[in-house]
């Protein structure tokens, strides 16, 4: 009895270590093999690099439903492009809404930045890919951190728990270097087609992509203007020397699908009966008899007419007579059809990315600046106008001069707030210089229409148009009179990137809150 | 992790949960008198959990969806699983309510090192039960007999994102006080001064309902809950030994019949009655980690039912 005993528990020995060392062997033989995905790429290559920067293009523009978490929400709000009508978004009221925002964050750091780290990285330092890669770079970071300010930049991308943020002047110095690059390089390789059709924007016409990147150059520059005239006066002439969009053949739209998600972005959101026209578009539009006012809006399903709400409405407002949903205009046919409670998405529009009239309208508040802009404030800012009209299909020579000359002012837009006319200026070139910038200003506004990004930054700037301020604020950083001027550091980043955050605290000029201005807010 | 880093999420191994747990049961003849029979059950189980660790690098994580609109569950290290954190009320160092300058609830938490108010979610509950307590009874007389049984469940919260949608819309009964204006909340400004500013009903449910976007704290309710769970009353119908049917069995079955006790709602509002808990707490419990939180729910049902059973 005893004997068998033991022989059973050495036998029970022996075999569990059999059985361990089959298992050892078994985890390590075939190891990376076993563990390498045969139907996925797990290295890039040549033949992927087209992919990656549609990729990228198409991640950093913020495509179908993110569009509205990104940017509708909040800048598009923020420029006063259109108001909140739903009641149950508050951020139109200055409510901060972190885990939306991840929409604005997210896609770029894991969409765009591995796609265009991997270009920069294996493309030769040489090529037109790479130039095209670090132009993109440049427009992807600047819509980045003019939401918050520091961010993290120089060491994006590389593989670390946690990632430390970036002053914000410095993001805007290596944007200029690499612009200044990119051009330089582009200007030897005008015959080439980088990544041929699989660039979304220009198919790879890289004399077009020199004049993208001068005016996104000429874009920054007067972004800095007010923090670093020296600097920004020095860039601006170097990018119009350079030469800037100067044609509405110039102008860049990004090719837009049906599959893949790769919606319009505005014409995904328009349908859902969520935002309207602004008060301060009705305003202006209407005072000016603007023809682009059909195109970027439509006739209210109720009354047929363009009419626009209040930024900031309360839930029980927005139940008042005339700030329904059919009281007031949706965005234009080209990106919703229908009215009442049906409309359809026009899915596969364009999406406007940057175009020759703000090229203009820019260079026309440098020739104002006293800069060597190529022109006139004058002249800068009437063709401006016209390449504005002409890209939304207004050819009539005739009604483009008469709009140029007009001395129509802003109207008081009759809305359920009794609102006054939003601004006092005519279109025609006024005598002061502080009319002459507001003109600059508000032609730029309506001109930058619908990239509510861009134009929220420049209000912020300019803070020009004189943009009504928003009828409430349930911000309490942000009193009633005031306006937003920067994003949080977002819950996201707080979680995951907790030290990272907590030092960039110090980069900023007050508060982490949304009332703190960014390095070039000077206002 | 920090998606600047490229990447938004790995895979991870990690995370150590305790769980300490009590199931008693017992059941006893009560009685036993010739045809005249009562058994009882009695029932009773708690579990303790404790997330005793997680990761070095990760000290807390969201689990599932519901942020924004009602509740989230989170595992945090020295917490619990069940634990739901959302939007709450602020309360500054001495535990009084916060309100801005209007008078209108802030939410957030206090913080401590420059005496303001930070708009994040904090803990406002957990969705598992302190204990359940179960008791069962038998009756049988000759033929007939009788069964009931009440089932409790004390302890634990769960968020309604209904109720929200309800207060928001003006159309549950607490929101009628108030509707003319002159409530002024017992509270202080985030600079400590005493609330002086009268909001109405309206003003106060629109702010903490916040459209489709609630601020969990204010609906969320006690499930302390006790229902008769099932009644059945039956008769064993006597069959002649000589035909093919052996036995038969006529009776009497309801479910869900009615709640002995409701909990409330964990937050007192001033000013406001205490709010019952509206809904049934079982519509959303189960193995998810999405629990704790209803939104839009169906209600459960009552069932009553008769039931033959033959046997051959």
């Amino acid at each position: 009895m005893k004997i068998n005993k033991n022989i059973f528990k050495n036998l029970a020995v022996a075999g569990l270590l059999l059985s361990t060392t089959t298992v050892f062997w078994g985890c390590t033989k075939n190891f990376d093999e076993l563990n390498t995905n045969k139907t996925k790429l797990t290295t890039l290559g040549k033949d992927e690099f087209p992919f990656l920067f549609s990729r990228a293009q198409q991640q950093a523009s913020y495509s179908g439903g993110t569009y509205q978490i990104a940017q509708n929400l909040f800048a598009d709000l923020y420029a006063q492009y259109y108001a909140t009508s739903a009641t149950y978004f508050p951020s139109d009221r200055y409510t901060m809404r972190f885990d939306w925002l991840t929409g604005h964050w997210n896609p770029v750091y894991t969409q765009v930045v591995p796609q265009l780290k991997t270009l920069i990285d294996q493309t030769d330092k040489g090529s037109s890919e790479n130039a095209l890669a670090n132009i993109w770079w440049v427009m992807t970071f600047h819509r980045l951190t003019d939401y918050y300010g520091p961010i993290p930049y120089f060491k994006a991308g590389e593989p670390a728990r946690a990632v430390e943020y970036d002053a914000q002047d410095k993001i805007y110095d290596d944007f200029f270097k690499r612009l200044d690059a990119a051009t330089k390089l582009l200007a030897t390789k005008t015959a080439e087609k980088p990544y041929g059709n699989f660039d979304l924007i220009y198919k790879g016409d890289v004399n077009k992509w020199i004049k993208f990147a001068n005016t996104l150059r000429l874009r920054l520059a007067l972004r800095i203007s007010k923090v670093d005239p020296a600097r920004a006066k020095a860039e601006a002439e170097a990018a119009v020397a350079g030469g800037v969009m100067a044609d509405v053949s110039d102008d860049a739209l990004m090719v837009k699908n049906e599959a893949g998600n790769d919606h319009n972005g505005l014409g995904r959101i328009a349908i859902w009966n969520e935002f309207r026209m602004s008060a301060s578009m009705e305003s202006v539009l209407k005072g000016f008899e603007d023809p682009r006012m059909r195109v970027f809006y439509q006739p209210a399903t109720a009354n047929q007419e363009f009419n626009g709400i209040r930024n900031g409405l309360l839930p029980a407002q927005l139940a008042l007579p005339l700030n329904g949903n059919n009281d007031n205009s949706n965005v234009g046919a080209r990106w919703s059809v229908g009215g009442g409670a049906a409309w359809t998405s026009q899915l596969t529009v364009p999406q406007n990315i940057m175009h020759s009239a703000e090229a203009f309208f820019l260079r026309a508040e440098g020739a104002v600046n006293g800069w060597n802009m190529g022109g006139t404030g004058v002249m800068l800012y009437e063709k401006g106008i016209e390449m504005s009209m002409r890209q939304w299909g207004i050819t009539d020579a005739a009604a483009i001069a008469a709009y140029q000359q007009s001395m129509k002012t802003p109207i008081a837009p009759n809305d359920q707030q009794q609102s006054p006319a939003m601004a006092t200026i005519p279109v025609r070139w006024g005598s002061s210089e502080a009319v002459r910038r507001e003109q600059i200003a508000t032609q730029k506004w309506i001109g930058l229409y619908p990239d509510g990004i861009e134009a929220w930054a420049e209000f912020r700037r300019t803070r020009l148009p004189k943009l009504y301020p928003v009828v409430n604020s349930d911000n309490a950083d942000l009193p009633k009179g005031s306006y937003i001027r920067r994003i949080p550091f977002l819950d996201l980043e707080k979680q995951t990137n907790t030290a990272a955050v907590k030092s960039a605290e110090k980069l900023l000029s007050g508060p982490d809150n949304a009332n703190t201005p960014l390095w070039w807010d000077k206002n | 992790m920090a998606p600047a880093s490229g990447f938004q999420s790995q895979f991870l191994n990690a995370g150590k949960i305790n769980n300490k747990g009590i199931e008693i049961q017992l059941t006893g003849k009560i009685l036993r008198n010739g045809p005249l029979s009562w058994d009882m059950g009695l029932n009773f189980a708690r579990n303790i959990n404790t997330i005793v660790e997680l990761h070095p690098d990760i000290k807390i994580a969201f689990l599932a969806g519901g942020f924004g609109r009602t509740a989230g569950p989170v595992v945090s290290e020295g917490g619990s699983y069940g634990d739901m954190f959302a939007r709450a009320w602020a309360t500054d160092a001495q535990g009084r309510y916060v309100v801005d300058a209007n008078g209108k609830p802030r939410s957030g938490v206090w913080n401590f090192d420059n005496n303001t108010v930070r708009d994040v979610e904090r803990k406002i509950g957990n969705f598992n039960p302190d204990f359940t307590l179960a008791i069962s009874n038998q009756f049988n007389y000759k033929n007939f007999s009788a069964s009931f049984l009440f089932d409790g469940r004390f302890g634990g919260t769960m968020t309604s994102g209904s109720e929200a949608n309800f207060a928001f819309d003006g159309n549950a009964a607490y929101t009628t006080n108030f509707r003319d204006g002159g409530w002024i909340l017992p509270a202080v400004t985030a600079t400590g001064e005493t609330n002086t500013k009268p909001i109405s009903a309206e003003t106060f449910w629109t702010t903490v309902s916040n459209g489709r976007y609630s601020w969990g704290e204010f609906f969320t309710y006690s499930t302390t809950n006790v229902r008769l769970r099932e009644l059945s009353v039956g008769y064993s119908i006597p069959m002649p030994a000589n035909i093919f049917i052996k036995n038969a069995r006529l009776s009497l079955v309801a479910r869900n019949l009615f709640f002995v006790y409701r909990g409330y709602a964990t937050l007192d509002i001033p000013g406001i009655e205490r709010r019952k808990l509206p809904f049934d707490p079982d519509v959303n419990i189960g193995a998810g980690a999405l629990q704790g939180a209803e939104y839009g729910n169906l209600p459960s049902t009552r069932t009553i039912g008769f039931n033959l059973k033959l046997g051959f």
